[in-house]
This record gives structure tokens, C-alpha cells and sequence, in this order.
């Protein structure tokens, strides 16, 4: 349904470079990068708020790639809101119905009261923008945004500025919204929860080029650069040789995979998550001895650190109780993780080869 | 300690602060307690002191127009996009504020003389600007649209883009968009600017009799009879010029004041 080909732009420093991208009609697509990466101006591109220097952009078959962003029904919700001060909250949702000449005010009419009771803000219509809490306007600009039934809405890291209990409830309206509504939504993030909860592929933005797009599990389990490895919380990654039908670390130890690869030199990457500790890792391909070297809170869950041969293994575990004791530092551990948790990743790319592989060699 | 350092900054600084206050509300009310009844009674039937404070708020009227309508677009360029030599821009937009005004006066005689082609081409299309309204109203916009010019630019600085952004994808034009979201949001900060423009431009003397002695502005006027005549017969027309300016300052800024939602 939305198709964007070879889109390139230029601003000052920065460029966005030969971004190539299909979204279906009634998908929920995030959009990841670091800070900088261009997601925003990405957005923008789209949108029509920013001039492409190349490229062709096309919604529902038509090419959109000059077309004035009033013209095409691609609407915008920021991190900020960027609710109208000025009017209520009443006039910020009809504020796009002043520029609606179909004729449809009676499903306009109906469709407003529709989304001001799916996002719970029919009490605040008469208010004004400023005294709204956060939660408060991000709905009404979810509202504001839906009432002129955009072919596309484009979400700026629409949850970030919230805290984690509204975020929760935010993030449950936006997917009931999707459903509900059917809507094609982009949404730009840094939030891997968030994208989890709600988005079902996602494309990597670095340095302005889609390096990456695919399903989420893919994307997370299985990327195919380094970069995005290391972007998606991949935390054992290591430099491996593929030679004789087996996998080799770089201390020498195989390493059990589900298919050999083709001789020749890999990364191979682990989820910190995929890692077991304790009993259950001995029943699993992948088993090696090792010495907790440290073991941080992360909250819900503990990172463990554990030095093994030549390297360092990163696993996260559920913090402990009394059924399920922590890692203690220093003690020996047995670990493990099954053969379909390793990724390999073709040594096509060199940029952070260092600094990625020294974070897991001793 | 630490409270006692305080406490000494605030105590210096609200001295200070008196000492202003006193160094303009002082000269201005006795200014117009020197203005005996009758003289102010006379002054007031006087049509010469009255068709001078006409002209002075006539004319400070149209500059504060002509500085609008050129103005505001320019500021709202200048606070949305970059291009190069922008700095250069701005500073140049600030020179009529540091240069002295009859050095102002004098350079807008140049170009609007016969011996400059702009003062050719005028001829030439019949416009007069020596010792009419048009020399008064171009002295006048000379030295003060750049308060004008600053204060838009800060406010339209001062609205996110993004509103606008939003505005377009909700299918408002860039028109729509910038006199509804833009200077819907801006126009306190315009309002500021336009008052301190009119009053700029009413108190106007120095650049304005270079080039136009007459038709008389009340400046002008207050300065003439304080040199035929003495501080007596200047002080009645000065206190007419405070008494009104003050009321429309008043006025203005009442309606510039930002009412805050309760947040």
C-alpha cells in the first residue's frame, strides 16, 4: 500500500539515502534507530513536510512524492503532541474538519464520537490543552489526528514522554485504535517493549539507510548485520570459522548450530535471554563451564556476567527468590543455550568489529 | 551563610530597582505638575499643538502598518528558515537602532534627493518626501520597524513547528496555517512589537527634521517652542503628548498581556 522507492535527502550534515520500504495496507510498522538516524525526518519525508531530493514516494498506487502535505491525508502525532494552545481541546480534534469538503459531516460527527470515547476524553472537550496531563493529550491528539480518517498515521515515539503506567494504558488504546479502525500506522521508536507490544515488522534506521527491515522476531533473533545486532540488545556476539561441517569459537570450543554453515568466517550472536543457567542447561547443544564474574540488578532482572575459556557470556535471569536463588559472584556456573538461539551473521561488515567483539573477549 | 548573600543581592537589587523607577516616573510627574491648568487649557484650544499631536499619531499610525505588513513576513522568514549570510541579515536589520537618528535622517535625504536615483524615480512618479508626511512616515520606519522586526521574530521562534507541521497534515494550507496556528500564537508578541514601534515612532526627532521640519510633529513642536519660547510654553504641549501616548500605550498593553490557563 505504501511503497517508498530510492528516497534520498539532504539536510546540512545529514542525508537520508536510498530508503526502500513497503508497508501493507493495515499494518502497524516501528521504525528503530538510535538517536540521529534520521527516523523523524524520515516521518517528515513522508508526511510531506520535508522536500525529498530523489525518489518517488506512492500510497495506494498513486505517487504522493510532490504532493503539499494538506493534500495527502497522511496524518502526524508527535512525542510532544504539539496540541493547538490556543483552542480547546474540543476545536484541536475538529481542527481538520475545517478543510473536509465531502460532505460526510454526519460520519465525521459520528466518527468524533467514536474516538473521544474509545480514548476516554469526552469529560475534557472544553478544556484547553494546557492543563491536560500527559496521558490526557496524547489521546486527544490520537483523536485529532484519526477523525479525518488519514490513509496513514505516523507516530513519533508517541510514548516516550509518558510514565509506565499511562504508557501501559496508552499502548492498549493504540492497539484496540489499530484494530479497531484498521489503520496503516508507522510508528518511530527507541522502545523495544513498545515495539514488541505493538508493531508487527520493523525496519533500522542508521545514519539515514534502512539497514534492515523484517517480522520482529526476525529483526531480534535473527538480524543480518552487525549493527543490528548489537542495536537490538544481542550481547554475546562473537568472531566464529566455519570449517569442516563445524563451528568454532574463537578459543577453539565448537559451537552447535542447526545447520552447518559454508566454510568461511561469521559472527555468531546470542540473546542474553536465550542463556540458561543452573540444571536445565545441560540438556541443551550448547553447554559450557564457566565462573560468575558479576551479576547486575536490571530491575525485574539481573544481568549475569560469566567468564567461560577465553570469553564473556552475558545472560539475563529473573531476579531471585527463595525457590530460584541469583547467581553468586565468583561461584561456578554451567550454562547453556540451544543451537537455534545462535544467529550468524555474514562478515560482510567491518565497522564495529573491534568494539563489538572486545566487549566479549577478556 | 548562604541565606545572609542572598538576601544582600535582593536588598542591592531592589535599590536599584527603585532608583529606576524614580529616574522615570519622577521627570514625567513633574513634568506635568509644572503644566499650570491654564496653560494646559490653553494649549489644548491651541490648533497648531493639536494638529501636531494628530500628525505625530497619524504618522506613527501608518509606520506601525507599513512595519506590519512588510514586517511580519519577513520576521516569520527570518525565525523559520536558514540561509546563508542570515546572520549578516540580522545585523543589519539592528543598524537603524545604534545609529544616531539624524545620521539616519541625513542618509535617507541622500537616497531620496535628486541627486540619487530612488529620489529621481520618486519625482519622476510624483511622491515628495522632503518636508511632507512621506518624509515624516519614512523617517519614522527607518528607526523603529526593527523593534518590530525583533519582537515577531521571537515570537514566531518562540511557536514549535511542529504545530504547523500538524496544521498541514490535517489539511490547513501554509496560509491558513500561518495567519491561524502561527500568528494565532505569535500575535501577543506582535502586538508588543508594534506598540514599542508606535511609540518609537511618535517620539521620533532627530531623523525626522532632517528630513521634514514641516509639516510640524509634536517632537517637533515641543523642541520649537522650548527654543522661541522657553520651558513654559514647551512644557503644556508635553504634557498633552505624555497624557495621550501613555493612554494608548495603556491600552495596547493591556491587550498584549498573556491571560495563563490554569495549568
Amino acid at each position: 500500500m505504501i511503497e517508498i522507492h530510492n528516497l534520498s535527502l539532504r539536510q546540512g550534515k545529514f542525508a537520508l539515502r536510498n530508503i526502500n520500504l513497503k508497508i501493507n495496507k493495515g499494518e502497524f510498522f516501528a521504525l528503530l534507530g538510535p538517536t540521529g538516524s534520521g527516523k523523524t525526518t524520515l516521518l517528515e519525508c513522508i508526511a510531506g513536510l520535508k522536500k525529498v531530493a530523489s525518489g518517488r514516494l506512492i500510497v495506494s498506487g498513486r505517487d504522493i512524492t510532490h504532493e503539499r502535505p494538506e493534500k495527502r491525508k497522511i496524518s502526524i502525532v508527535y512525542q510532544d503532541y504539539a496540541l493547538f494552545p490556543h483552542l480547546r481541546v474540543k476545536d484541536n480534534i475538529t481542527y481538520g474538519l475545517r478543510f473536509q469538503k465531502d460532505g460526510k459531516d454526519a460520519y465525521y460527527q459520528q466518527r468524533f464520537q467514536l474516538l473521544t470515547e474509545l480514548l476516554h476524553i469526552k469529560h475534557l472537550l472544553e478544556r484547553y490543552p494546557g492543563s491536560l496531563s500527559g496521558g490526557e493529550k496524547q489521546r486527544v491528539a490520537l483523536a485529532r489526528a484519526l477523525l479525518t480518517e488519514p490513509q496513514l498515521l505516523l507516530l513519533d515515539e508517541p510514548l516516550s514522554a509518558l510514565d509506565d503506567n499511562i504508557k501501559a494504558m496508552i499502548q492498549g488504546e493504540l492497539k484496540n485504535l489499530h484494530q479497531q479502525l484498521g489503520m496503516t500506522i508507522i510508528m518511530v521508536t527507541h522502545n523495544f517493549a513498545d515495539t514488541h507490544a505493538l508493531a508487527e515488522r520493523v525496519g533500522i534506521l542508521r545514519e539515514g539507510q534502512l539497514v534492515e527491515v523484517g517480522r520482529i522476531d526476525d529483526v531480534f533473533r535473527r538480524p543480518r548485520t552487525l549493527f543490528t545486532a548489537n542495536f537490538v540488545g544481542i550481547k554475546n556476539i562473537f568472531k566464529v570459522e566455519a570449517r569442516n561441517g563445524k563451528c568454532l569459537l574463537p578459543d577453539g570450543r565448537p559451537l552447535v548450530l542447526d545447520a552447518p554453515p559454508q566454510k568461511g568466517f561469521y559472527y555468531a550472536g546470542i540473546r542474553p535471554e536465550c542463556i540458561s543457567l543452573h540444571e536445565p542447561a545441560k540438556k541443551l547443544e550448547n553447554r559450557f563451564s564457566g565462573k560468575v564474574r558479576q551479576v547486575t540488578s536490571r530491575g525485574v532482572y539481573l544481568e549475569v556476567e560469566i567468564e567461560s575459556g577465553e570469553l564473556v557470556f552475558k545472560a539475563y535471569v529473573m531476579s531471585g527468590n527463595k525457590r530460584n536463588p541469583p547467581p553468586v559472584e565468583g561461584s561456578d556456573i554451567v550454562f547453556g543455550f540451544s543451537s537455534d538461539d545462535v544467529c550468524l551473521i555474514p562478515n560482510e561488515q567491518r565497522l564495529e568489529e573491534n568494539s563489538l567483539l572486545m566487549q566479549n573477549r577478556q | 551563610m548562604r541565606k545572609n548573600h542572598l538576601d544582600l543581592i535582593y536588598l542591592f537589587s531592589a535599590v536599584s530597582g527603585l532608583l529606576i523607577l524614580f529616574y522615570i516616573i519622577f521627570p514625567i510627574t513633574n513634568t506635568l505638575s509644572l503644566s499650570g491648568w491654564k496653560e494646559f487649557q490653553e494649549a489644548l484650544g491651541d490648533k497648531h499643538v493639536l494638529d501636531s499631536i494628530k500628525l505625530s499619531l497619524g504618522t506613527g499610525a501608518v509606520t506601525t502598518l507599513i512595519s506590519l505588513i512588510v514586517g511580519v513576513p519577513f520576521s516569520y522568514l527570518l525565525a523559520r528558515k536558514e540561509f546563508p549570510g542570515k546572520g549578516l541579515v540580522e545585523s543589519i536589520i539592528d543598524i537603524p537602532v545604534v545609529i544616531p537618528h539624524t545620521v539616519a535622517g541625513i542618509c535617507i535625504l541622500t537616497i531620496v534627493s535628486p541627486r540619487c536615483w530612488l529620489g529621481r524615480l520618486l519625482k519622476m512618479l510624483g511622491i515628495e518626501v522632503v518636508g511632507t508626511k512621506v518624509g515624516i512616515v519614512a523617517a519614522m520606519t527607518f528607526v523603529s520597524m526593527p523593534l518590530l522586526l525583533n519582537a515577531a521574530r521571537d515570537s514566531f521562534r518562540a511557536v514549535s513547528p511542529r504545530l504547523e507541521n500538524v496544521s498541514r497534515t490535517l489539511g490547513a494550507s501554509h496560509l491558513y496555517t500561518f495567519f491561524h496556528i502561527s500568528c494565532g500564537l505569535a500575535w501577543r508578541g506582535i502586538l508588543s512589537g508594534a506598540i514599542l514601534t508606535w511609540a518609537r515612532a511618535i517620539s521620533e526627532f532627530g531623523a525626522v527634521i532632517i528630513l521634514s521640519y514641516h509639516p510640524m510633529i509634536a517632537p517637533t513642536m515641543i523642541y520649537e517652542r522650548y527654543t522661541a519660547y522657553g520651558l513654559s510654553y514647551a512644557v503644556p504641549v508635553t504634557v498633552i503628548l505624555i497624557l495621550i501616548s501613555l493612554l494608548i500605550f495603556l491600552v495596547l498593553r493591556l491587550l498584549a498581556i498573556e491571560r495563563r490557563e490554569p495549568g
